[in-house]
């Protein structure tokens, strides 16, 4: 279902109606209801089957960690091994048999679905998520405004907007005249800038010409990615906002980033903080708590920042491009901190300050952070044969 | 109350949002070849 049409108008209107002004459970079952109108445009019956039978699972493993901790890291565990079944990941190919993997694409939205349920089942463990009734959760999971692309909202404040303790809308009109043209900006960057930018992007799945093309064209995907993700983020927040229910912000301007790591703050944000908190934290700890690491600051967050990278790619995609994304993010990242590290210890941390401050190394680190994470979308766009080819053909001109 | 200034963001923000219907409804209905052709 495309954003700019009357089907998702009356979609959202209705959603709007019904989480402002209908009375319970009637406000919630419509709300799932209006989800499932959204999500059964992009799935078929065994689509839909397979994600609500992920969603109820995850619920019985959620319920079941809220008793007994170590439910959850069983759900979890067996969760991601349905995900990557469901996901059809191509290393699969190499040792599970083709009939026992699934012929239809259930793709779509699993990815976020996946990390929302994660999430619930390792709150639910740790006892930050009071009650979990299944129609909230369900209305959490299936949420249509950020089913497809996220942003990934945690329960707990999904849970403090529906339940109205938390305001999302002042009831002015100019408050409402800015949800209304946060829709309508999103709107016009995801289908008229995007749409014009894609004509001239390196686009996946296109054969790779010429190297200077290649490269024109992933700076031309940087900016149509940002136009369309960001403009897709802003249509679902702006309409959030009339609902009652909005999803968290996404995005701020990541191409003026002056490090790496403000880069992942700022581009899809909200998945950021979830690899924070759900894979890096405890992969953190768990090095600082080893013997073998545990005077190792450095080398720990260098080994736990490789594997919070590795999973963004592995979620990205399911094929070994995606892993190299992964990889060269991580490598990015770690240069980024160790080389921090070392300049702070040779100017200390007010040295290190005022060198932040000055003007020139702001303006050469912006640019520096610009073009090295255009290129790192070169492995998010071209397969693995591609890049090698790519790879081949750079180093024959280098070499004449 | 709203003061002067008050009034004068909501028109701006009022004209924003009518530009950018004029700017959907246009490439809506597929009569932005010259856009294209601009580029």
């Amino acid at each position: 279902m495309s954003l700019l049409s009357l089907e998702f108008l009356t979609l959202s209107l209705a959603a709007i109606l019904i989480v402002r002004a209908a009375p319970e459970p009637l406000r919630t079952v419509g709300f799932v209801g209006v989800s499932l109108w959204f999500i059964t445009s992009y799935l078929d019956a065994t689509g839909l089957a397979a994600m609500l039978l992920l969603c109820l699972v995850g619920y019985g493993f959620a319920r079941g960690a809220q008793r007994t901790p170590r439910v959850g890291t069983v759900g979890i565990v067996l969760l991601t091994i349905a995900f990557i079944w469901m996901q059809r990941y191509s290393f699969l190919e190499l040792f599970v048999p083709e009939r026992l993997l699934p012929n239809t694409l259930v793709a779509a939205g699993l990815s976020f679905l996946f990390f929302k349920i994660v999430h619930v089942i390792v709150d639910s463990a740790g006892g930050t998520i009071g009650k979990l009734t299944l129609p909230l959760y369900l209305s959490y999971c299936l949420n249509f405004t950020a089913w497809l692309l996220g942003p990934i909202q945690r329960y707990q404040s999904f849970e403090g907007q529906w339940s109205g303790r938390e305001e999302p809308l002042a009831p002015t009109f100019e408050a409402h005249l800015d949800a209304l043209n946060r829709v309508l900006r999103g709107l016009v960057k995801k289908y008229v800038v995007a749409e014009m930018l894609a004509h001239h992007a390196l686009m996946p799945g296109q054969d790779v010409a010429g190297v200077g093309q290649v490269l024109v064209g992933i700076y031309v995907f940087y900016f149509f990615l940002y136009f369309d993700f960001s403009g897709y983020c802003d249509i679902v927040i702006g309409i959030g906002r009339f609902m009652g229910v909005r999803p968290p912000e996404n995005f701020y301007l990541p191409f003026f980033s002056p490090n790496i790591a403000q880069f992942w703050l700022r581009v899809h944000r909200s998945l950021t903080l979830w690899l924070t908190d759900y894979v890096f934290n405890p992969s953190f700890a768990a090095f600082l708590r080893s013997n073998r690491f545990a005077r190792r600051p450095i080398l720990s967050a260098s080994m736990a920042m490789m594997i919070t990278m590795l999973v963004s790619g592995l979620w990205h995609g399911t094929t070994a491009n995606f892993l190299l994304f992964g990889l060269l993010h991580g490598v990015y990242l770690v240069t980024f901190r160790v080389f921090e590290a070392v300049l702070q210890r040779r100017l200390g941390r007010k040295g290190l300050r005022a060198l932040r401050r000055r003007r020139l190394w702001g303006g050469l680190s912006t640019f520096l952070t610009f073009n090295v994470t255009v290129w790192a979308y070169l492995c998010f766009v071209l397969d693995a044969a591609s890049l090698a080819t790519l790879w081949a053909r750079v180093w024959m001109k280098v070499l004449g | 109350m709203r003061g002067a200034g008050g009034r004068v963001r909501i028109v701006l923000k009022v004209g924003l949002a009518v530009l950018m219907i004029v700017v959907l409804v246009v490439f809506a209905s597929g009569e932005y070849d010259f856009v294209y052709r601009a580029f």
